[in-house]
């Protein structure tokens, strides 16, 4: 169901969140907004042979946060760490349907999340 | 608030007052705030967002002591609490009709015989050449019907409505944690339970709500302008600002205005339903775990 300025793929997302939760010992933590700005989101990353195997997320925000949040780890999972790095917010907004111009910043914020779990599982394995 | 930048941009100066934690405005602070040149001072009857019911009485009375218009905006107020002009010493008054469950994109403009306004909107000679164009007749007449009926119904509305918003307030106080009131505790409009949560986000609060068809309104930045153009046009509400509400938990803030058409049952449902969605939300929320975490730390 749509409703308000949402697409119907959003409220899917935001009433059945993938994906909620965090993952013990993960290889990949990215932590990025603030609750000041009205949203944040910390995303667990679990990699095996170079791939995803497991992502889990806890976000603050409003619905598109939320739904952004779930679609992300369910396009990551299974990709390689060089895939996952390609991934956009214009991917993850085109992903949920589309999102209100007000709310693209949500999508922004996804992608700066797996950016940062990627840096830090980079950081915690290098050399 | 809005009207105040066009008023800077003619020319005029603008004297914001404060409010305190309530949203009240202390009307010695009016009284101190009159300058010679001072022409007009304007403070809202009653607050939609926070519910509170400022002194506009107090504030009549200075204004006419110093020789000043008054003007209060009685949008959120009409048709629920009385007020009378003449008590109140208003020589401006804003309402609009469908508060008072007149039809919407109705309202009124009293003015007191005497004073003398520039016209809004020029061209024609209607409403006295204040206003040109062609009546809203049905409109005028709906409102009209729709102030009788609030008249007389009024105080028994108010009654019922005071009753609900007790039950709403006591149940939602009962059942969620970390939650914080707003506005005046009695001095507040008939059926309005407002207040924010901490860990938990407005819109996604009102999109629960909604989708178990509990319509509320929120001050939250995320639900100020879902249909703007970009981001900039996302603010909190200047009004849980104004009463010192930590900006970074502006944002689950909601609203509840009870009308005459709600029953307990409706109050009771929402006591149901709110506590779960509001849980919901915070295990999702990493500021929460992170409190929680804290939390448990503290306690060894």
């Amino acid at each position: 169901m749509a409703a308000g300025p949402y697409s119907a793929k959003v409220m899917e997302h935001f009433m059945n969140p993938r994906n909620v939760g965090e993952i013990e010992n993960a290889d990949g933590i990215g932590e990025v907004g603030n609750p000041a700005c009205g949203d944040m989101m910390r995303l667990y990353l679990k990699v095996e042979e170079g791939k995803i195997v497991d992502a889990k997320f806890r976000t603050f925000g409003c619905g598109a946060a939320i739904a952004s949040s779930s679609m992300l780890t369910e396009m990551i999972k299974g990709k390689t760490l060089d895939e996952a790095k390609e991934i956009t917010n214009r991917h993850v907004a085109d992903a949920l349907d589309g999102l209100p111009p007000v709310k693209i910043h949500c999508s922004v914020m996804a992608e700066e999340a797996v950016k940062a779990a990627l840096d830090d599982y980079a950081k915690k394995h290098a050399g | 608030m809005n009207a105040l930048p066009p008023l800077r941009n003619r020319g005029f100066e603008v004297t914001v007052l404060d409010v305190d934690s309530d949203g009240k405005v202390d009307p010695e602070d009016v009284r101190k705030a009159i300058r010679p040149d001072t022409t007009l001072l304007s403070v809202m009857h009653a607050n939609s967002e926070i519910g509170t019911i400022e002194p506009v009485a107090e504030v009549g009375r200075i204004a006419r002591e110093r020789g000043v218009l008054f003007h209060t905006d009685a949008t959120a107020s009409a048709g629920h609490i009385p007020l009378d002009v003449r008590e109140v010493g208003a020589d401006l008054v804003t309402l609009s009709a469908h508060n008072f469950y007149g039809p919407k994109g109705t309202g009124a403009l009293f003015v007191r015989e005497g004073v003398s306004l520039a016209s809004q909107l020029d061209g024609g000679f209607q409403e006295r050449g204040f206003r040109a164009g062609t009546e809203n007749v049905p409109g005028i007449v709906g409102m009209g019907a729709a102030a009788v009926i609030a008249r007389k119904a009024s105080e028994d509305w108010g009654r019922t409505l005071r009753r609900l918003g007790k039950r709403l307030y006591d149940g939602i106080e009962a059942t969620v944690s970390h939650l914080h009131f707003t506005g005046h505790p009695s001095d507040r409009l008939p059926g309005h339970v407002s207040f924010w949560v901490e860990f938990a986000e407005g819109e996604s609060l009102l999109l629960l709500l909604s989708v178990n068809g509990i319509m509320a309104a929120s001050g939250s930045a995320c639900s100020s302008n879902l249909r703007g153009r970009d981001e900039e046009d996302l603010v909190a509400s200047p009004v849980l600002r104004a009463i010192g509400v930590p900006s970074d938990i502006c944002t689950g803030s909601i609203t509840f205005s009870l009308g005459k058409g709600n029953t307990e049952e409706d109050v009771d449902e929402v006591v149901g339903i709110l506590p779960g969605i509001v849980q919901r939300l915070r295990e999702m929320s990493p500021t929460y775990l992170d409190y929680l975490k804290k939390q448990a730390q503290g306690g060894r």
